[in-house]
């Protein structure tokens, strides 16, 4: 009887599941490598399955480089650094704040930021080295 | 064995003659007192605690759908609530110009910020 309860238990979770999803926040930093510039094609579009196909569309003339990344539980409060940059996020994932710093200078902020599992935000054009950067926020 | 012929059994019963049914009263007071006798409470149905596997599904999927739906019911009503305020961005930093484009096969939105100086991030390199 205890195993019928404990299948019956795994199966209102397996259902239940999906309300629950999106709770976290991936946050990825990405360098933008330009086709044709320095550089090797070494760890190219690696860990950004999910985003490279809206990266490439939209900005194609770019290869694109993980260079770090992170996870923050939503609804979010804290402070995280990213690379050269560090992050105060903010909010739930319908209304997310995110200030950018880096090297301790505010860069931007945002307010009121939607970020789902199926449809990313980026933020492209930061400076870093060699090229520019981008954030990469997706709600998993 | 002696066999009767169909007159003797007329006769025989005709002999016997059927007993008169007894008063009303006198059988129903009879009848109450053997009732009286006996138990009349139905017993009470014991509950079966062999609950089937499928009774476990079913109960178990119903709580599952109450609860899938109450949990959406109650994003959906944050949702709206939430999503009346649109979305700001103030970059600090000096830079050129802004640009924002909306992919339109995954809705997602990137903000792309031009001619953003590096002097201003404290890189003196």
């Amino acid at each position: 009887m205890k195993q019928k309860m404990l299948v019956a238990i795994l199966f209102a979770l397996v259902l239940v599941a999906p309300a629950f999803a999106g709770n976290q926040l991936s946050i990825r930093l990405v360098e933008v490598k330009y086709i044709g510039g320095s550089g090797g094609e070494e760890g190219v579009g690696v860990g950004l399955e999910d985003v490279i196909d809206i990266l490439k569309r939209n900005l194609a003339s770019a290869n694109y480089r993980l260079v770090d990344s992170c996870v923050v539980a939503l609804p979010a409060d804290e402070t995280r650094t990213i690379g050269e940059y560090t992050l105060k996020c903010s909010g739930t994932r319908k209304n997310l704040a995110v200030t950018v710093l880096r090297f301790g200078k505010q860069v931007l902020r945002t307010a009121n930021v939607p970020v789902q599992s199926d449809k990313p935000f980026i933020i492209g054009g930061l400076p870093g080295k060699p090229g520019p950067m981008l954030l990469v926020f997706v709600a998993i | 064995m002696k066999r009767l012929s169909t007159s003797d059994m007329k006769d025989l019963l005709a002999q016997r003659v059927a007993g008169q049914p007894p008063d009303a009263e006198v059988f129903w007071s009879d009848f109450k007192a053997r009732a009286r006798l006996m138990n009349q409470e139905r017993a009470a149905e014991k509950p079966s605690f062999a609950i089937s596997v499928r009774t476990w599904a079913v109960a178990t999927a119903c709580i599952a759908l109450l609860a899938l739906f109450s949990s959406w019911f109650l994003l959906q009503r944050t949702s709206e609530r939430e999503e009346a305020g649109e979305m700001t961005l103030d970059v600090v930093a000096a830079h050129s110009a802004v640009f924002m484009i909306e992919d339109e096969q995954s809705h997602g939105t990137i903000v792309w910020i031009d001619g953003m100086q590096a002097e201003h991030s404290g890189d003196h390199s």
